[in-house]
């Protein structure tokens, strides 16, 4: 800072002595002014965490915007009626869809997808960069699609266009390639708890399926972004959640049964989504690039098609999840709304329409759960709960079985109705949709999706999939000589010549513990350690308490500094469970690789 | 020199951070106007599609297009989604659309979170009516009992008026009774209108004394008003009381002349008083002629009654009513010429038109006139013999 002063005080010279004098005030002052400008200078953690409040404030202001905006291009397109004119129900979206294929393949080609996918490849190929214009063409485009009709959410878009003006602001800010990447999920978990209203679920969901990993850093930054993004959108959009959730109460066990049901076919539903998604996509990516530019306009004629006898699969159709979660249609149309959204929703996004799943899984989800439980309810009785319960249930459950993120789906269920009493039964039914939709589908829907694209990135499921060895499948019973601190080092020379070990492990108290080696004992022995004991002699190179419940990888590290490790208890850190050396270690790693699974008996104990 | 240029650099860096900071700030504050502003005008619509809709919604209930109102308050709906007063109106046009059960949905969704509201209790109340269920009258309950936010004094009366209206076609006529009494009690006195169409419906229930106190509160209240002294002289002529029924039916008929039906009965209660041969205070002479004149129209209604219903009795024989009460008048005709010399016989005589009469009533619906009279005199001399008969 007095470095910083001295160029204006050397003009001074040249100017004149008042110069010189007022510089010379002025010093201290701002000399002052530095050190208070030092002190109240953040720390790049501190700076992250007020980023990710601003980052929420912003993201939430975007999905309020978009919101507005989605709402009032479909005022503008297709009228304030909730069944349009025939005409408009026709060829609005049709129109619509042309539009918007020209603006994604000439203006904002990375505007292309739900958004998900993009924002998780920001953060593992590209350090978290996504282009603001990005965040504009998707604002635009999905806008103008889910608008003008095409069975596609806003949510997914909201998460890219957070994840995007958290990147944009971290570029401006300088921050490290760490930091940006961190910056990215917090955008994302701000933007889409904005457009869910719903901020636990959003936060699981980023963290299940944008960052992969529970291992994240950062994680009180997301949920800083996700509570002010949900702040924003309340204070502008009101507070009240994204569909009235009417009241639950399990009347019955057997009702339990009825979920069951659900379960299996929210599974089967689910799988012939993502067969569908799985078979069409590519096939119409492979087309002639001329085609791109009719497929949402096809896409959006068929929709309008359907539309003309089933306006309620237009759109996100929220309103019509509301309806349903109050039992207001019977089963038959549930179903056959579900069946319609299946494909409307499936039409719009092969045909490579910009816009989310998100909404239209909950769509599908509250349909065929209403459809099953007012089934059960008309043919079943005492299996059946309230048609709107299953529906509630049913959204979770495609979730789970479509979207493949169990544990968000649970909270999904839990948050959106704001009641614990159904968690039992989104449960069941979402572990049911999801083993079923895991068995015939390898591949989850964002994985399927990022592959297709040429990309493969990280997911939880991929690591549920592939759980990492542990260190009690790697360790060897302690059959080496343990010597506590208070032996002499003679007596350690003996011991290892006796079990003709190179190593030896020595315990200190408190329950801590040194590898000393045959060479470095041997060394101390004919110098001045002759007759002292190994505390006195040994340094104290601490070997980090390593336990059998935890990763191999963790042992990686310090295996290869020391030629042996003691792995001991959680319970007494002083108690010798099993020793590991760097060829145990890889060992281990090498028959899991030939076994091509977990290994789960590798124990060599 | 090293150090100071990276401590010059983390400065520059700390400034620069601090510069992106204070105009993200700025772009935020800018945005959060815009925002508002598109927010704020995004509500405005909304609301007035939602009033837009609705308005369109009612009338169209009111004009009698249920279907036409269904759509359009779901479109009401579908901008203001928690507007309770919405949601009735559409049950209401689902109920008329005979959507019964999505109207009871809409209903039970309203009732949980205002389970003490008058009017959705009321609308309850009539679904399950109509729909035959055993929990209407719980809801006219909860109903008249229930919370309204306009006119509640009105209201709780006029759900009173429709629980009356329930138990009376469900055939429960003591609960219907009880319901009338107590809009009787609810009732302010000079509310004329009001007590008068309590004492009609107590007098359509059967119930001619409560009616009649009904109408003379109505006449209290204003001594002129037709409906009341119509009723009141109803009333009075299902009591038997029949110059109380002229008094009232004399003065009905001045107020408003057009009303036959009450001319018809001020005419049927004048000749009740004056065809009757029992009557105190009539002489030998007149009371003969009275039961002369009585046989024959009794003669003439029976003959009349048979003929209507297939049967001539002066030619047909057997074992037929009408054919045995004809021939019972024909063996009364010796009887009737000696009447001047046994004027005992006068009561075989009568017997014999009462038994006419009522046959005819019996068999060929109600009477008028004369005859009318005569099965009221009949009806009254009954009454005075069995209430003497249980005097003794």
């Amino acid at each position: 800072m007095a470095d910083r002063q001295a160029t204006p005080s050397g003009g001074g010279q040249r100017g004149g002595g008042s110069l010189d004098a007022l510089a010379a005030k002025a010093a201290p002052l701002l000399a002052r002014l530095g050190r208070l400008a030092e002190a109240l200078t953040l720390r790049e953690s501190q700076l992250v965490l007020l980023l990710a409040v601003l980052v929420g404030l912003l993201a939430g202001l975007a999905v309020v915007c978009f919101r507005v905006l989605i709402e009032l291009t479909r005022l503008w397109l297709l009228g304030s009626a909730l069944a349009p004119s025939p005409l408009r129900t026709v060829l609005v979206p049709a129109v619509a869809g042309l539009a918007v294929a020209v603006l994604v393949l000439l203006v904002f080609p990375l505007a292309r997808g739900s958004g998900v996918n993009q924002t998780k490849a920001a953060v593992y190929i590209f350090d978290g960069y996504i282009p603001f214009r990005t965040v504009i063409g998707k604002f635009i485009t999905c806008g103008l699609a889910i608008g003008a009709g095409f069975s596609l959410g806003p949510e997914d878009p909201s998460l890219q266009m957070g994840a995007g003006i958290a990147s944009a602001l971290g570029r401006r800010m300088r921050f490290s390639r760490d930091k940006l990447r961190l910056l990215a999920p917090v955008g994302a978990a701000a933007g889409l708890a904005a457009a869910f209203n719903a901020p636990i679920a959003s936060v699981l969901f980023v963290i299940e399926e944008v960052i992969g990993t529970w291992s994240a850093g950062g994680l009180g930054a997301i949920v800083l972004a996700a509570v002010s993004s949900v702040v924003v959108m309340r204070l502008f959009l009101g507070a009240q959640p994204l569909f009235r959730v009417p009241p639950y109460r399990l009347a019955s066990p057997q009702e339990l049964l009825g979920y069951v049901v659900l379960g299996v076919a929210g599974g089967i539903a689910s799988l012939v989504m993502l067969k569908f998604l799985a078979y069409f996509r590519p096939r119409l990516r492979r087309l002639p690039r001329w085609t791109l530019y009719a497929q949402p306009a096809a896409a959006g004629l068929l929709i309008g098609l359907v539309g003309l006898k089933y306006p309620q699969v237009m759109g996100a159709g929220y309103v019509y999840v509301d309806q349903a979660l109050h039992g207001q249609y019977v089963w038959q149309v549930l179903g056959i709304l579900g069946g319609l959204k299946i494909l409307a929703t499936s039409l719009s996004f092969v045909s490579g329409t910009p816009g989310g799943m998100f909404a239209p899984t909950l769509f599908i989800g509250a349909m065929l759960g209403g459809a099953v439980g007012g089934f059960e309810q008309t043919y079943f009785h005492p299996l059946g709960g309230s048609v709107g319960a299953f529906a509630l249930v049913g959204m979770g459950t495609l979730f789970a079985g479509f979207l493949r993120v169990p544990i968000t789906s649970v909270f999904i269920g839990v948050e959106v109705s704001g009641n614990y009493s159904i968690i039992i039964p989104v449960m069941i039914s979402n572990t049911i949709a999801y083993l079923i939709s895991r068995r015939y589908q390898k591949l989850p829907l964002f994985d399927l999706l990022s592959l297709q694209d040429g990309i493969e990135l990280p997911s939880l499921e991929e690591q549920r999939e592939h759980p990492s060895l542990r260190i009690e499948q790697a360790m060897r019973p302690p059959e080496l000589p343990v010597l506590g601190a208070e032996k002499q080092v003679e007596e350690a020379l003996a011991a290892m010549t006796a079990a003709n070990a190179t190593a030896v492990l020595v315990r200190f108290p408190a329950g801590r513990w040194v590898v000393a080696d045959r060479d470095q004992l041997e060394r101390r022995a004919q110098g001045d350690g002759r007759g002292r004991r190994l505390a006195d002699v040994l340094p104290r190179d601490w070997v980090p308490h390593l336990h059998p419940d935890q990763p191999l990888d963790a042992a990686l590290g310090p295996a290869q500094a020391r030629p042996l490790l003691p792995i001991v208890s959680r319970a007494d850190t002083g108690k010798l469970e099993g020793v590991l050396t760097l060829d145990d270690v890889l060992g281990a790693y090498r028959r899991q690789s030939a076994r091509g699974d977990s290994g789960s008996s590798l124990l060599v104990r | 020199m090293d150090q100071q240029a990276k401590s010059l650099q983390w400065r520059l860096r700390q400034w620069s951070r601090g510069a992106v900071l204070l105009l993200a700030l700025a772009v935020l504050a800018a945005l959060f106007i815009l925002t508002g502003l598109a927010a704020g005008y995004y509500r405005d619509k909304r609301a007035e599609l939602a009033q837009q809709w609705f308005a369109r919604g009612d009338r169209a209930l009111k004009g009698g297009r249920p279907r036409e109102a269904i759509d359009d308050l779901r479109n009401a709906l579908s901008y203001a989604p928690d507007d309770a007063a919405y949601q009735l109106r559409l049950a209401q046009a689902l109920a008329a659309a005979n959507q019964l059960d999505e109207a009871e949905t809409y209903l039970s969704d309203l009732w949980a979170r205002q389970p003490g509201s008058g009017e959705i209790n009321l609308e309850l109340a009539r679904l399950e009516a109509r729909k035959g269920g055993g929990d209407a009258a719980r809801y006219y309950d909860n109903a008249i009992y229930g919370v309204w936010e306009t006119d509640p004094v009105e209201r709780r009366w006029q759900t009173r008026l429709e629980l009356f209206a329930y138990w009376r076609a469900h055939g429960n006529l003591g609960q219907a009774q009880a319901e009338l009494l107590a809009m009787a009690a609810a009732t302010p006195e000079d509310d004329y209108r009001r007590h008068s169409l309590i004492g009609q419906l107590q007098l359509a229930s059967g119930n001619p004394r409560q009616a009649l106190t009904q109408f003379q509160a109505a006449l209290r209240a204003n001594r002129r008003w037709p409906p009341a002294l119509e009723g009141a002289g109803e009333a009075e002529f299902a009591i038997g009381d029949f110059r109380g029924a002229i008094r009232y039916l004399d003065a009905a008929v001045r107020a408003d002349r057009g009303d036959k039906d009450v001319a018809e009965k001020l005419l049927v209660a004048r000749l009740v008083l004056s065809d009757d041969p029992f009557a105190i205070g009539l002489d030998e002479k007149q009371r003969m002629a009275l039961a002369a004149a009585a046989f024959d129209q009794a003669q003439a209604e029976l003959r009349a009654c048979a003929y209507q219903r297939g049967v001539d009795v002066e030619a047909a024989s057997g074992e037929n009513d009408f054919v045995r009460a004809w021939t019972q008048g024909k063996q009364l005709g010796p009887l009737l010429r000696r009447l001047r010399h046994k004027p005992e016989n006068i009561v075989q005589v009568m017997d014999f038109v009462f038994s006419a009469e009522n046959l005819a009533a019996a068999r060929c619906g109600p009477l008028e006139g004369k005859d009318q009279a005569l099965w009221l005199i009949g009806k009254q001399h009954h009454l005075a013999e069995a209430s003497a008969g249980a005097g003794r």
